[in-house]
């Protein structure tokens, strides 16, 4: 990935809304990823809060217009394409709960959530990933676990980022071409 | 079982698992697949030799839609604005009488699990807002007039 396509933020409220944001002004890429160490309000669908402590991995990116019609075939590319990198990269089974869930060992790691803002015709999309990486800890109503946890040691987030984009990158080209 | 609706929606109904092979085409690429039951009401699917989880249950008819992208249906009057499918008006972030300018964050609607943010396509005055917040609109239901 090109550098200059990754915005680095050590805190921030939400890498979603940071991209929305973006959306539309001069910095605005295709493919830009901005990426966080931690969410103060990392939040899922209907805005319901998404556990983001320093540890795990907190991305968006900022997709290409692509003209496509079922958006929601972002969502389940991205799961597919995390899941992939997880299974290929630490031997790990993950288990998706469509479109937008990820699981190991029955407990969710992963959660992705695409926004789009509609004007119209003129669609554009933002796709926030949240991954436990390398949390230890969970708070006791949270069902939930990381890769720490599973693999028994830490992964290199900046790695683990850079594959799944490029995965995806690879499915939403081979749907769009 | 999948099939094209009247209104255009792609309808997927999984009726229950079955072990089987098939093969999809995504434009010009073809991609096999295969769907295993395996244990503990999971599904295996193996997208060319590459195998994923789901979890699924047998017991119940699951139905899942996907649906041609929820974007404002291209309204027969210009001054208003229609849900592009169904989903639950989460957000309001307009009043009537309010100018709106081009961009303008109106509503978000919450649709197969993702938010969309509503914008206006162009500077306008609100003359009515026609839906609420946590209301289910369906699809072309009209959610704001503009004067």
């Amino acid at each position: 990935m090109n550098e200059n396509n990754i915005i680095r933020l050590e805190v921030t409220d939400s890498t979603n809304q940071d991209a929305k944001t973006m959306i539309g002004s001069e910095n605005w890429q295709d493919w830009k990823v901005i990426v966080a160490n931690s969410q103060q309000s990392g939040h899922g669908k209907q805005g319901s809060a998404w556990f983001s402590p320093e540890g795990g991995l907190y991305f968006s990116i900022i997709l290409p217009k692509a003209g496509i019609k079922d958006i929601q075939i972002m969502t389940i590319l991205a799961a597919f394409a995390i899941a992939s990198v997880i299974k290929d990269s630490y031997g790990l089974e993950p288990m998706i709960k469509l479109p937008n869930d990820i699981y190991l060992s029955g407990k969710k790691f992963c959660g992705i959530l695409t926004e789009n803002i509609v004007s119209g015709e003129d669609i554009s999309s933002v796709i926030g990933i949240g991954i436990n990486a390398n949390i230890r800890e969970f708070p006791d109503d949270l069902s939930a676990t990381s890769i720490l946890l599973e693999l028994g040691k830490e992964v290199d987030n900046e790695k683990l980022m850079q594959d799944i984009v490029e995965e995806f990158k690879k499915y939403f080209k081979e749907i769009t071409n | 079982m999948i099939r094209r609706s009247r209104t255009g929606l792609l309808r997927v109904e999984i009726i229950g698992i079955i072990n089987m092979d098939f093969k999809i085409k995504i434009k010009d690429k073809v991609y096999d697949i295969s769907i295993e039951e395996s244990s503990d009401e999971k599904v295996s699917i193996k997208v060319g030799g590459r195998s994923f989880s789901f979890n699924a249950s047998t017991s119940k008819t699951e139905e899942v839609t996907v649906s041609e992208f929820g974007k404002t249906q291209k309204v027969l009057s210009e001054k208003e604005l229609k849900a592009g499918l169904g989903g639950i008006v989460s957000e309001i972030f307009v009043k009537q009488g309010d100018r709106v300018k081009s961009g303008q964050k109106l509503l978000t609607l919450l649709a197969m699990k993702m938010e969309n943010e509503i914008v206006a396509e162009s500077e306008g005055v609100i003359k009515s807002i026609i839906v609420k917040p946590d209301q289910a609109v369906k699809e072309g239901e009209i959610l704001v007039i503009f004067e």
